[in-house]
């Protein structure tokens, strides 16, 4: 089949199409056998991502219920008396908004860029699949976490790919150097925006933010968090849905 | 700790899935009110733990596949509704397994799904698993543009936003390359094929 009739058959598919072209695309489905199987095969594939997407939907609510679940269970106690006095429960009442009260107040003051880090960062695992290819050095430094390896090897490398930047980033994340980790990361980006290509993208988005995050810059980090927060489909749209109450708070903080 | 944001009627979960408004707090909602009496069937008829986290979660996929498709005809409560579902797709699974299980004697009834025919959703898991398994095979921004697309419905020009091209015209020829590349997976495996050529009869 012609690429042409291919991407019309998509357009097709897509509802993109209407008047002549529509009908010309119909009357292929129609009298071309091969335009006809192209055309179940593409209802096929479009109608299972969309099930993919949903499953991937249902298994990070599942997760979420998953993780509510452990925590009620934590924290359910053997059973209670049923108290009828009014008071002695306006008191309770009473002590428990004041204890919510204080809870909320003492999170809205603790909450910055660098209690969000602390809690939510943690080191990116090089795998297997990622760790193919001919950066054994490299690989293996990373693996064993010597960070200062890791930098001087990059450093090294003439043409640098986007995993070289990332892994550069990360280690000076971890050596503390989050000016330079801020750079590599923003490499990683920027070189996919020349490439057109999304290799280590998310990881480079997510680890930028936090690395913003350590350098004290939450207005550059929770714009950065807010998309990745938005695109179910990232890889880290989970990591940041965890932030909860935290992220919420330290986006208010930053904006205002 | 986790809570229910809102409790839903039937009419009001049904209507909240169609629309697909605040689907995660209608997910939520679904698992709160029934995975444990789903999960306490599957079981007590043979499955593990896990096998009852599968099911159910593949029961609440079915579930919203089949009433955002406009199958769901309310003729039973959500809860007998998901039940029969699950029974349905853990007796499929476990005559896949053939194993030591007698059937007749897990299920004392015979298949009950009285809704409308909605085989179809709750079928070819082992295929679903294997379409998954190949969309993950494509990088990163190819899956990420045909989920956009095809299952958050985003336009191109919203998909900009949350892609690393400049411009919707690089994204839509990307979309082009990544679905063909996605189909040509497909055309490699024959029992998908096999599957398509039969639903196709």
């Amino acid at each position: 089949m012609s690429p042409n009739n291919a991407n019309l058959l998509i357009d097709h598919l897509d509802k993109s199409l209407e008047g002549k072209e529509l009908e010309e695309v119909d009357q292929l489905i129609r009298n071309d056998e091969e335009a006809a199987n192209e055309w179940k095969l593409l209802q096929f594939t479009a109608s299972n991502i969309y099930e993919a997407g949903l499953y991937a939907q249902v298994a990070a609510v599942k997760d979420q219920y998953a993780a509510g679940k452990s925590n009620v269970g934590s924290q359910r106690t053997n059973g209670g008396i049923v108290r009828t006095m009014t008071r002695k429960m306006m008191r309770v009442a009473a002590v428990l908004l004041f204890v919510s009260i204080s809870a909320v107040l003492y999170k809205y003051i603790s909450v910055n860029d660098s209690k969000l880090y602390n809690e939510y960062y943690s080191s990116y695992e090089l795998n297997t699949t990622r760790s193919l290819g001919d950066d054994n050095g490299l690989d293996n430094a990373y693996k064993n976490k010597n960070w200062n390896d890791v930098v001087a090897i990059v450093n090294g490398i003439q043409d640098k790919s986007s995993k070289h930047f990332f892994l550069a980033g990360v280690a000076n994340l971890e050596l503390k150097q989050y000016g330079q980790a801020i750079n590599a990361f923003q490499s990683v980006i920027n070189k996919n925006q020349v490439a057109g290509d999304d290799y280590f993208g998310d990881e480079a988005g997510y680890y930028l933010a936090m690395s913003y995050l350590a350098n004290r810059e939450a207005d550059k980090a929770v714009p950065i968090l807010e998309k990745i927060k938005k695109d179910k489909s990232h890889l880290y749209n989970q990591a940041v849905s965890k932030m909860g109450m935290d992220f919420t708070i330290l986006a208010f903080k930053a904006r205002n | 700790m986790m809570k229910v944001e809102r409790s839903y009627t039937d009419d009001e979960l049904v209507d909240s899935i169609e629309r697909g408004k605040d689907l995660n707090g209608a997910i939520l909602y679904i698992y709160q009110q029934y995975s444990d009496s789903v999960s306490s069937f599957i079981k007590n008829h043979g499955g593990s733990v896990q096998d009852a986290e599968d099911v159910f979660q593949e029961t609440v996929v079915a579930f919203l596949n089949i009433i955002k498709n406009g199958k769901y005809r309310k003729e039973s409560s959500v809860k007998t509704f998901l039940v029969s579902v699950a029974k349905n797709i853990w007796y499929n699974e476990i005559k896949k397994r053939e194993s030591s299980y007698n059937r007749e004697k897990i299920f004392e009834t015979s298949r009950d799904l009285k809704e409308a025919d909605v085989s179809h959703y709750i079928s070819d898991r082992e295929m679903k698993q294997q379409f998954r398994d190949l969309l993950n095979q494509l990088d990163e921004s190819c899956r990420k543009i045909l989920l956009l697309f095809y299952y958050e419905n985003l336009s191109m020009k919203e998909m900009v936003d949350y892609l690393p091209y400049e411009n919707e015209q690089v994204v839509r020829n990307k979309k082009y390359k990544c679905l063909q590349h996605l189909t040509g997976f497909v055309k490699q495996n024959p029992s998908m094929i096999e599957k398509l050529k039969a639903t196709n009869k």
